[in-house]
C-alpha cells in the first residue's frame, strides 16, 4: 500500500474543504451550539451546592465543554456519502482506482476532522480563557495522555459506526433512517446529554455494556478526573477489544456488500 | 384553497415515499421515541437532585420541554422541504420551480411534509395532556392562550425557515442552517430564566426561540405580563415580513446554476 497517493488525497480533500469553508463554519457553529446550554441547565440545578454526584461544578461545565471538542473533532460523518456512492453507482469510478473504497472514505473524513480539530481547539482554549472559574485541566500527564488515547477511540468507534451504517445501503438502499436511529442511540448512549451517573441504574448498565461510552462519556469522565488510573487501562483494555472486534465485522460487511453491488446504483 | 389541494396531494406523495421505504420510516419514528424518552428521563433525573429549576416545579419544567418538542415537529412537519432547497440551487432546479404556476416559496417549503412527525403528535399529545393534568387546575382561557402562543411560534418557525431558503440562494448552504437553527432551539426545552440577561436577549429578540417555546408556556401559566405578550406578537410579525423582504432580494439576485 502506498502512503504517498493517500497523503496526495488527504491534501485533495484538505483544500476542497477549505474552498467550501463557510460550510465547514456554519456545520461547526452548529455542532457547537447544541452544548453551550447544558451548563447553564446545570448550574441552575447546582444552585449553591458545590458537588453533585461527585461533579464539582467546574467538572461539569467541563465535561460538555469537552463533548463539544470531541463533536467538533472526532465526530465522522461518513455514512452519507457512502449512501450516495451506492445508490448511484458513484462507487464503480472508485472501485477501478487503485485505492481502497474504505481507505479512501476515510481519508476523505481525517482531512476534515484535520481542519476541524484547529477550530475544535481554539474553542476549547477560548472557554479556558474566557470561563477559567469553570473549567479544568486533566490533573495528571498520564491522564491526559489516556484522554489523547481515548479521543483516538472518539473517533474510531465514531467513524466505525458511520462505516456500518453506510455499508448498510448495500441491502436497504436509503438509509437516513437506520442512521437517524444510530445518531440518537449514540447521544443517548454516549452520555451526551448528561454524564451517565445521573441517569437510571438500568440505562446506565445498558449504557455500561455498549460502546457508545468511548465516543463522549469515557474522554469526559478522564479529562475530568472521574477515572482512576486502574480505571483508565482497563476502559482502554475495553475499548481495544470493541475495536478490534467491530473492526473485523465492518470489513465482514463490506466484502458481503460489494459482492452484492450491481454496479448501476440501487 | 388551490394550494390546499397542492399541499394535500404533495402530503399523499411523501406518504408513499414514507411507505415504500418501512425499515427507513419505522427506524426513523423509534430513534425520535427514544430522544423524547431520554430528554424526559433527563428532566426527571434533574428533579432528583433539586425541588425548582429556576423556580419552575417538574412539571411546568416538563411542559417547557414537551411545547419546545411540539413547535419543533410542527416545524418539521411543515415546512421540510427547506432541506431539498439546497440541490435546487446548486443544480439549478430551481429555475424550474420558478415557473410553476404557483407561489415559489409555498412549494420549497411544504414539498415534503414529515408524515412522521405528523404520526409523533399522537405521543406528544399525550405527553402535553399528562403533563397538563399534574399542573394546578388552569382557566380554559389558558389553553386558548397556549394554543394562538403556539401559532404565534409557527409563524417564527416559518420566518426562519424563509430566512435559511433566502440565504441558500446567497450562500448555497441551507442544511447546516436549519441544523444549526434546530441546535439552538435546543434552548428552548428548558425556562429561559436559567440563561444570563443577554443570552435571554438575543434569543428573544434577534433569533426568537424564547418567543416560540417559552412564551406559550408562559401564557398557560398566567406568567407572562401583557406587554411582553404583545411584543411577542410583534417580534413575530417583523421577523416573518424581514424573512419574506430578504427572500425577495434574493430572488431578484438568483441567476440560474450557471451563475
Amino acid at each position: 500500500m502506498s502512503i504517498s497517493k493517500y497523503w496526495q488525497l488527504n491534501k485533495t480533500f484538505l483544500q476542497r474543504h477549505i474552498a467550501y469553508r463557510a460550510r465547514v463554519s456554519i456545520w461547526i457553529i452548529a455542532d457547537v451550539a447544541n452544548f453551550l446550554v447544558f451548563p447553564f441547565v446545570w448550574l441552575a440545578v447546582y444552585g449553591s451546592r458545590e458537588t453533585l454526584a461527585g461533579y464539582a461544578k467546574a467538572d461539569m461545565v467541563t465535561y460538555y465543554m469537552v463533548i463539544m471538542f470531541i463533536s467538533v473533532a472526532c465526530t465522522s460523518h461518513i455514512s452519507r456519502h457512502m449512501k450516495d456512492d451506492i445508490i448511484k453507482g458513484n462507487l464503480n469510478a472508485i472501485l477501478v482506482q487503485p485505492m481502497r473504497y474504505l481507505f479512501f472514505r476515510t481519508i476523505h473524513e481525517v482531512s476534515y476532522r484535520i481542519l476541524a480539530t484547529g477550530i475544535a481547539i481554539a474553542l476549547f482554549g477560548a472557554a479556558f480563557f474566557l470561563f477559567p472559574a469553570y473549567m479544568r485541566f486533566p490533573s495528571s500527564p498520564a491522564s491526559l495522555i489516556f484522554f489523547l488515547l481515548s479521543l483516538f477511540f472518539s473517533f474510531y468507534f465514531s467513524h466505525l459506526m458511520q462505516l456500518f451504517v453506510g455499508l448498510s445501503s448495500f441491502w436497504l438502499g436509503d438509509n437516513t433512517g437506520p442512521d437517524r436511529l444510530r445518531h440518537i442511540v449514540e447521544k443517548v448512549f454516549s452520555g451526551e446529554i448528561a454524564p451517565l451517573v445521573f441517569f437510571p441504574p438500568l440505562l446506565q448498565s445498558i449504557a455500561g455494556i455498549l460502546p457508545f461510552q468511548f465516543l463522549s462519556y469515557v474522554p469526559a469522565q478522564i479529562f475530568v478526573g472521574q477515572l482512576t488510573m486502574q480505571e483508565m487501562r482497563h476502559v482502554v483494555f475495553i475499548a481495544s477489544m470493541w475495536a478490534a472486534g467491530l473492526s473485523v465485522f465492518v470489513l465482514f460487511l463490506w466484502r458481503r456488500g460489494v459482492r452484492r453491488y450491481d454496479g448501476v446504483g440501487i | 384553497m388551490k394550494y390546499v389541494r397542492v399541499w394535500v396531494q404533495l402530503v399523499h406523495c411523501a406518504f408513499s415515499s414514507y411507505a415504500s421505504n418501512r425499515i427507513d420510516a419505522g427506524s426513523y419514528f423509534l430513534g425520535k421515541l427514544i430522544r423524547f424518552g431520554f430528554f424526559w428521563l433527563f428532566f426527571i433525573s434533574l428533579f432528583h437532585y433539586t425541588d425548582s429549576f429556576a423556580g419552575y416545579t417538574k412539571w411546568e419544567t416538563l411542559l417547557f420541554f414537551v411545547t419546545f418538542n411540539l413547535v419543533d415537529v410542527l416545524g418539521q412537519a411543515l415546512f421540510r422541504g427547506i432541506y431539498l432547497f439546497r440541490n435546487d440551487i446548486r443544480k439549478g432546479n430551481f429555475d424550474c420551480i420558478l415557473v410553476k404556476p404557483l407561489n415559489s416559496l409555498f412549494y420549497i417549503l411544504s414539498r415534503l411534509t414529515d408524515i412522521l412527525d405528523i404520526l409523533f403528535l399522537a405521543p406528544l399529545g399525550v405527553a402535553l395532556w399528562y403533563v397538563v393534568i399534574h399542573l394546578p387546575p388552569l382557566p380554559a382561557a389558558s389553553f386558548f392562550l397556549y394554543a394562538l402562543f403556539l401559532f404565534v411560534g409557527l409563524v417564527i418557525v416559518l420566518g426562519i425557515h424563509i430566512l435559511s431558503a433566502a440565504l441558500t440562494i446567497w450562500s448555497m448552504e441551507s442544511e447546516g442552517m436549519i441544523w444549526f437553527y434546530r441546535d439552538a432551539t435546543a434552548i428552548g426545552r428548558f425556562p429561559p430564566e436559567i440563561f444570563s440577561k443577554p443570552i435571554q436577549f438575543v434569543f428573544t429578540f434577534c433569533l426568537p426561540i424564547i418567543v416560540m417555546v417559552a412564551f406559550p408556556v408562559k401564557m398557560m401559566l398566567g406568567a407572562l405580563p401583557l406587554f411582553w405578550a404583545m411584543m411577542g406578537c410583534i417580534i413575530a410579525l417583523v421577523f416573518l415580513i424581514g424573512a419574506l423582504v430578504s427572500w425577495r432580494v434574493s430572488v431578484r439576485r438568483y441567476s440560474s446554476a450557471s451563475s
